[in-house]
Formats: C-alpha cells, sequence, structure tokens
C-alpha cells in the first residue's frame, strides 16, 4: 500500500495551487445566491435549507478559502474550509432534486487536498515560519511526506471512470456497444438541451458502426481506468488519461454536456510537475550555457 | 504510513467503491450512472410542464433558465422519484409560479404523457397518446 501511493511532495504542492485557482476561476461568477430563493420544503440536503440572509456570504467565504489555499495562507484552515463548504454549496444542486455528476470528484479531492499537509512548501505559510519558527507547528503541523495525496487523487479519479463503465455494464451489458443505443443517446441529448447539431452528431447518427465503436472504445477506457493508477508511467498510462479527457472533450461536443469543463481541475493531479518543471530549469541552463547565449 | 493517511484512504475510496458495486448513487459518493441504463425508440412515459393561457392554449415550458435548478431531462427522475409525493410535485410547481409570476386565469400543469417517440430528419419526435395532469398551480 505505502509504494502504491509514494507520489512526490513537490507535485502535490504545484497541484494544490493550480488545483484551487482553477477552481475559484471556474466558481468566481457562479452564484449560488438563487438557492435562497427556492421553496425550503424541496430541500432534502445536509445542514440547513440555504437562506438569502446568509448564502451570499457563505458562497464569498468558500472564494475566499480556496484563494488562500491557493496561496498557502492559513492552508490547514483554507482547505478544510474550502472542503467543508464544498459538501454543502456544491450539494445544492443535489439537495434540491438537480440529481447531476459533475461535482463529486472536485469534492472528493477537496477532501483529500484538507487532510493532507499540503502547505508545507510554495505557501506563504511556509514564509511565515521562516521568520517565527514557532508558528510552524500550528501553520505547517508535523513535517512529513504528503505525496500521496496526489496518488490518492488519481485513484478517485480513476474509480469515477471505472464506476461509469460498470453501471453501463450492469444496466445495458453489452447491447450498451450496439451503435443504436449510443444514436440513441444523442437523439435524446439533442432534444433534451436543444443544442446546436454537429457535423460530428450528423455521422455518428448515419453510421451504426461508428456509434458502436465509439461506445465501444468509451466503455473500453472507462473499465481500464483503474490501470492508469497502477501503472505508473509510459504509454499505457498517458494513453489512458488522454484518451478519458478525450472521452469527456467527445461528450460534450457530441452530447452537449458541460461535464469536461468543471471536471478539467482534476486533471491537473495527472501531471508531473516537479519533472515538467525540472524539464524547463534544465532547458534553460542548457540555452544559457551555448555558446550563442555567450 | 501513518494512521492518518491510511483513514484517509480509506474514508475516501471505500464508499466509493461500495456505490460502484451495490449501484448506490449519493452525494458525495456515486456510482456515476450517467446514460448507463438503455435509451430507446417507441412507447415512453414522460413529464413536462405547462404553461396554460386562459382561453385554454397551453405550451410546454423548455427553458432551462425557467426550469432551474432543473431542466428537461433532470425533470424527469424528480417527478418519478416524487409520484407519491404530490405535495413535492405541488411545492416545485408553486415555486415555479412564484418566481414566474402567473398572469390572470394562467396556471402551470405538470403532466403526464405516454408518447411515442421516433426519429425525423436526426431528430427526436414525439407523437402523444395520452396525458393526464398530475399536479397543478394558478388558475381560477
Amino acid at each position: 500500500m505505502k509504494s502504491l501511493f509514494q507520489g512526490s511532495d513537490h507535485d502535490l504542492e504545484y497541484c494544490r495551487v493550480i488545483f484551487f485557482a482553477w477552481l475559484l476561476l471556474l466558481f468566481w461568477s457562479n452564484s449560488w445566491d438563487a438557492y435562497g430563493q427556492l421553496s425550503p420544503s424541496l430541500y432534502r440536503g445536509l445542514g440547513p435549507p440555504p437562506d438569502s440572509a446568509w448564502l451570499p456570504a457563505l458562497n464569498r467565504l468558500w472564494l475566499l478559502s480556496l484563494a488562500c489555499a491557493s496561496l498557502g495562507f492559513l492552508t490547514r484552515l483554507s482547505t478544510w474550509l474550502a472542503f467543508a463548504l464544498g459538501v454543502y454549496l456544491l450539494g445544492l444542486d443535489w439537495s434540491f432534486g438537480n440529481t447531476h455528476h459533475t461535482h463529486h470528484l472536485i469534492l472528493l479531492c477537496l477532501a483529500a487536498l484538507a487532510w493532507a499537509r499540503c502547505g508545507q512548501r510554495f505557501s506563504l505559510d511556509e514564509r511565515l515560519t521562516r521568520s517565527r519558527p514557532s508558528w510552524r507547528r500550528v501553520l505547517l503541523g508535523e513535517s512529513s511526506s504528503e505525496g500521496w495525496c496526489v496518488r490518492l487523487c488519481q485513484l478517485l479519479w480513476c474509480l469515477l471512470f471505472f464506476n461509469a463503465g460498470l453501471a453501463k455494464l450492469r444496466h445495458s451489458g453489452l447491447a450498451f456497444v450496439d451503435g443504436e443505443n449510443f444514436q440513441h443517446i444523442l437523439l435524446f441529448t439533442q432534444h433534451w438541451y436543444e443544442g446546436q447539431p454537429s457535423p460530428l452528431r450528423g455521422l455518428v447518427l448515419h453510421h451504426a458502426g461508428l456509434a458502436s465503436l465509439l461506445a465501444a472504445c468509451g466503455l473500453a477506457l472507462e473499465l481500464s481506468a483503474p490501470l492508469a493508477f497502477f501503472v505508473r508511467t509510459g504509454v499505457w498510462r498517458w494513453g489512458l488519461v488522454l484518451g478519458l479527457a478525450l472521452l469527456q472533450v467527445g461528450a460534450s461536443q457530441l452530447m452537449h454536456l458541460d461535464e469536461f469543463r468543471k471536471m478539467a481541475a482534476c486533471y491537473v493531479f495527472w501531471i508531473p510537475w516537479s519533472r515538467l518543471a525540472l524539464a524547463v530549469a534544465s532547458l534553460k541552463a542548457s540555452r544559457s550555457s551555448s555558446p550563442e547565449a555567450g | 504510513m501513518p494512521l492518518r493517511v491510511r483513514v484517509c484512504i480509506l474514508v475516501l475510496t471505500l464508499p466509493l467503491l461500495v456505490c460502484g458495486v451495490l449501484d448506490v448513487d449519493s452525494w458525495p459518493f456515486s456510482n456515476f450512472p450517467m446514460y448507463s441504463a438503455p435509451l430507446r425508440l417507441g412507447m415512453a412515459t414522460r413529464y413536462g410542464l405547462y404553461r396554460i393561457e386562459p382561453d385554454g392554449r397551453s405550451r410546454e415550458i423548455r427553458s432551462r433558465e425557467w426550469l432551474w435548478p432543473l431542466n428537461r431531462q433532470r425533470l424527469q427522475p424528480f417527478v418519478r422519484q416524487r409520484l407519491k409525493q404530490p405535495e413535492q410535485l405541488r411545492a416545485l410547481l408553486a415555486d415555479y409560479a412564484r418566481r414566474w409570476p402567473l398572469g390572470a386565469g394562467q396556471r402551470l400543469e405538470l403532466r403526464e404523457q405516454r408518447v411515442r417517440l421516433f426519429q425525423q430528419d436526426d431528430r427526436l419526435h414525439s407523437q402523444l397518446f395520452s396525458s393526464q395532469v398530475i399536479s397543478e398551480v394558478g388558475g381560477p
């Protein structure tokens, strides 16, 4: 288990900065205030029904916690606050009967980051404790290796897709990959969302073989997602991650779904940031030491 | 690996696995069943929200903005899950009527319809067979 969850501490810090900043941008203009005007009798969620009196303040507090977590300011408090308020705010759709699956992974990653001591590097907390070492224990906690958090977020990402594949097998069986089913999905989503028909959609609707191939590829990718966690390097891992990213982009184009834009933040956990930074640094070093630079 | 880390891994992954295996969908863990059930053409039951004018003319409300926090697709499971709780359906309609005030004599109807779904010109069409009002607000 230990080796499975061995990750880079540096990667975690890069991920923290980028993930929280991404969420901040994503939800900056997203106001939850309108939920306060809905009838409390429709509410079936955790905690009290939202009220217009305090919901805007809660919204702002959540955005502030995301900003602080990204900057690494009071990181332990801000990451927990981001998670706790996220459970409530991101769950408001569910609480009012709008069952969608866009925010689950974001919330689970918020939980993992709250649990990890992810402010030990690249953070304002770390800068503060340099001048005031006595604050270290309170602000950063005991120094420890926290790279497991990145691996856990990767595992959660894999399980999401695996569960989605499993549900398709359970509810539709192999009928999911007959082209007809996928063509019907395109027809229904077009009908529900009244999106602009795309040429690709027309192509899939007229070629059952292509529809069948796309459905089979999608299902195979979803069911093999856990491999991306266990295979730590190489073509297989990147093939799976990029394949599933492509699946989401394709779904958003063909089925007018908005999930990818929101879930995209969770892809940061797959990028080997520290190796990327090293590569950039060595590229810079080689450029500056080349004769032309002199 | 510290106990704190083990606990975190178990608390987040185990419920997710259980949801997948037992087919449970509950915030914030889920089996992620999006588009897993087969969608078929032919006879189907659907739910639609209609605005009825004082002269009896009716028009289906399709706008996402109007139907928020639901939409046409998500209205279906919402109603299906609450068919035995008519007060919830009425509360939804009352909420819509409060946010989008009805004119004199206008009313909102939630209808359960039997339709035949068919494809024509790359689009989904429906032929209505029967329709019954399951909840309404407003009107005289």
